[in-house]
């Protein structure tokens, strides 16, 4: 039997990188009004990106991760500006859309890349705290994640593009009456959001083995996420990850490693079917 | 050549001649006749029987192995005048082998087929191996399911037989006698049984309890079927470091890698090995991230292992044509076609339903991987699956399957050594540091 210390300890550091990529997929929803299922490709995109420049060219963890999140980033400006601006003001096409094109996303990287890719720790070794330990590179994980959280949240509160991000999110009216370009401001939003994505599917990729469908269960227990906390609230999303966090590693220490994934499932009905609008949310898109 | 028109006329018109010398043929010369079989065997057939025709073999796997075995055949002077062919099937997925193996059959004619790794693809072959009535011979699936087949519709299924490796269940049950035997050796008092939810590995379940029943001097902390798609193994290496286990014992094929990867990653303080099949592979040694130094698997061979006298020649030369070391079905597929080219030799004929008894009487001394090769018959345990007594502890020890640790050589790259048991061995057991 797991020490529930131990479980509390993994669930606290899993969590903050459950609560990065939950945000991205919040942000665009909260800004756009669009859910982007290709959110979980762009995890994928992100850890072959890594992959490509620490394994196949040598370079260190630091330029991987770089690279891993350039590369997502990049990849969901072309998204946006190749297919989603057409359609934005359709939010079924664009879930449709995204579907499809996070399937080519996947497919096409399972196609030209080997099917398992693993990456280096970024450090190595566990650390003890009051005679319970945890491994250094998952401390970093969430170090880094919580970090990533906080610079956006001051991006947003006190930059100038981080405001109209948020005015944005607030009245698609208002924001234009003020001359903010919205297309400008969405285009930023789906690169932050994937450039989300790409850095967490290098730590993933760093403590667990990557894979062309890799991000088919970070984009489902990020949805459940969003769904919990409520859509387009990054509030929402940090508490939705904890909550889901906790149930999901409480789940797979306790009863099952086999069960990775079906809690957030769970979650995510009876939160559709009690409190749609989340925790902190608006109404779901109709 | 065409196999029914040759068999018919080797029925009923006989043959009689001279003795076959072909190297290491050393098969029971009454089996065919005392087995029941139709066919001229050892001293009656003819030097030059088959002359002019071409046997035909359909490979679906290790062709390189296959290809090395008829060569040396051809090159000496053929069998029985007949010169070998090797034509290559699919093993892509179930359905294109069976495709292929129609194919091969029906329309190429082939004498017999060879190879297949994975039992859900072997599974599928058997209805067209029983409508073809060709000879299979495996060379890397290891499900035991499959001589139950055999054994169940004996007539149907006959043409079945398994070369290596050993079968799924003999590979559970030398694990267990590994346990007795090493366990006390290796300081591992706690074990954690970590098993894969892959049909090969049905039996493991069962003898693991069986382990924990009857290995007094273990305790086993842990004994779980676990997903294939099981990416995080955090959890489970949890649990086994709260239970203070000494080593995950583990059965992973499609989980393998993450598993090791993660076990590497994380320096957790067990050792960590058993039936690895991604560590079976030279390639493994560049798939894990770091190294996986240490990681120990059971394997039919090594390319460090000396099983058998012909186990190195066979590794030189398959690396001299290909560059790399074989896997353990190479060598497996390389015995394969020797030991049917024996038999053909002992029988002179590629009739199936000649060989057959033939073949179940058959010893074969030529191999690469065990002392020697002889099947079980229509009754035995596992009908036509390659005869296994154990690795070390009874009266006629096989020597396998042997226990390979990956470890740096003085170069540091990896190297598959063996260190158990002490015939084949070529290295004591080493544990990284943080164990």
């Amino acid at each position: 039997m797991v020490d529930p210390i131990t479980v509390a300890i993994n669930a606290t550091l899993i969590s903050a990188l459950y609560a990065l990529v939950a945000i991205g997929f919040t942000l665009i929803f909260g800004v756009g009004g669009v859910l982007n299922f290709a959110h979980g490709a762009l995890i994928t995109v992100g850890a072959y990106g890594a992959h490509i420049a620490v394994n196949l060219y040598g370079y260190s963890m630091g330029v991987g991760i770089v690279a891993g999140i350039l590369a997502a980033a990049a990849i969901g400006a072309v998204l946006y500006l190749g297919l989603i601006q057409f359609i934005e003001d359709q939010p079924v096409t664009v879930l449709i859309v995204t579907l499809i094109a996070g399937f080519i996303l996947q497919h096409a990287i399972g196609h030209f890349f080997q099917s398992q890719i693993t990456l280096p720790q970024v450090f190595g070794g566990s650390i003890g705290l009051m005679g319970y330990s945890g491994q250094t590179n998952m401390v970093f994980v969430f170090a880094s994640s919580w970090l990533i959280i906080f610079a956006l949240v001051g991006f947003i509160n006190y930059t100038k593009p981080g405001k109209a991000v948020m005015a944005l999110s607030m009245t698609t009216k208002g924001a234009s009456l003020v001359g903010i370009n919205q297309r400008k401001i969405n285009l930023l939003t789906w690169a932050i959001a994937a450039g989300f994505a790409g850095f967490a599917g290098v730590m993933l990729t760093t403590f667990q083995t990557g894979g062309a469908g890799m991000g088919l269960e970070p984009l489902v227990l990020s949805f459940a996420i969003v769904v919990l906390g409520g859509l387009g609230s990054i509030k929402g999303s940090v508490v939705g990850a904890y909550i889901i966090g906790f149930i999901e590693t409480i789940t797979v220490s306790v009863v099952s490693p086999d069960l990775t994934g079906l809690s957030a499932l769970v979650v995510l009905v009876v939160v559709l079917l009690i409190r749609p609008s989340g925790l902190y949310g608006r109404d779901t898109p109709t | 050549m065409n196999r029914i028109s040759r068999r018919n006329v080797l029925k009923y018109t006989g043959v009689a001649g001279s003795t076959v010398a072909l190297a290491g043929c050393s098969g029971d010369d009454g089996g065919a006749e005392g087995a029941g079989g139709n066919g001229p065997s050892g001293d009656d057939v003819e030097e030059d029987a088959l002359a002019g025709e071409t046997i035909k073999l359909g490979v679906f796997t290790d062709e390189t192995a296959a290809q090395m075995a008829v060569d040396e055949i051809n090159a000496d002077g053929g069998l029985l005048g007949a010169d070998l062919e090797v034509l290559s099937g699919s093993s892509d997925s179930p359905a294109d082998a069976r495709d292929d193996h129609r194919e091969l059959t029906f329309q190429e004619g082939v004498d017999a087929t060879f190879g297949l790794f994975f039992d859900p693809t072997l599974r599928n072959l058997m209805e067209s191996m029983a409508e073809q009535q060709t000879l299979h011979f495996t060379t890397g699936a290891a499900g035991y399911e499959i001589s139950e087949v055999v054994g169940d519709d004996y007539d149907l299924y006959k043409y079945h037989f398994r070369v290596g490796p050993i079968n799924s269940m003999q590979l559970a049950r030398a694990q267990v006698e590994f346990l007795e035997l090493y366990a006390a050796d290796l300081g591992w008092d706690r074990v954690g049984f970590l098993i894969e939810d892959l049909s090969s590995f049905n039996p493991f379940e069962e003898e693991m309890a069986r382990a924990e029943n009857e290995l007094d001097h273990i305790e086993v902390v842990y004994n779980e079927v676990l997903s294939q798609g099981l990416s995080n193994w955090t959890p489970v290496y949890d649990e086994l470091e709260a239970e203070d286990a000494d080593v995950a014992l583990v059965t992973q094929a499609l989980s393998g890698t993450a598993a090791a990867q993660q076990w590497v990653n994380q320096e957790r303080p067990f050792d960590f090995g058993g039936i690895h099949v991604p560590s079976q592979f030279d390639a493994f040694w560049d798939e894990i991230e770091g190294t996986p130094e240490y990681i120990f698997t059971m394997n039919a061979m090594t390319p460090q292992t000396d099983n058998t006298p012909l186990t190195q020649p066979f590794v030189e030369d398959y690396a001299d044509r290909t560059g790399s070391v074989p896997i353990y079905s190479a060598p497996i597929m390389y015995d394969a076609v020797r030991l049917y080219a024996q038999a053909v030799g002992e029988v002179g004929t590629t009739d199936a339903e000649t060989l057959i008894p033939h073949i179940e009487e058959m010893t074969f001394e030529e191999s690469t991987w065990l002392p020697e090769i002889e099947f079980h018959g229509p009754d035995g345990e596992f009908p036509h699956d390659v005869k296994w007594t154990c690795m070390e502890a009874c009266d006629d020890p096989a020597g396998v399957p042997v226990w390979q640790q990956w470890q740096a050589n003085d170069d540091g790259n990896g190297v598959m050594e063996a260190f158990a048991p002490p015939e084949n061995a070529t290295t004591e057991f080493e544990r990284p540091d943080w164990v």
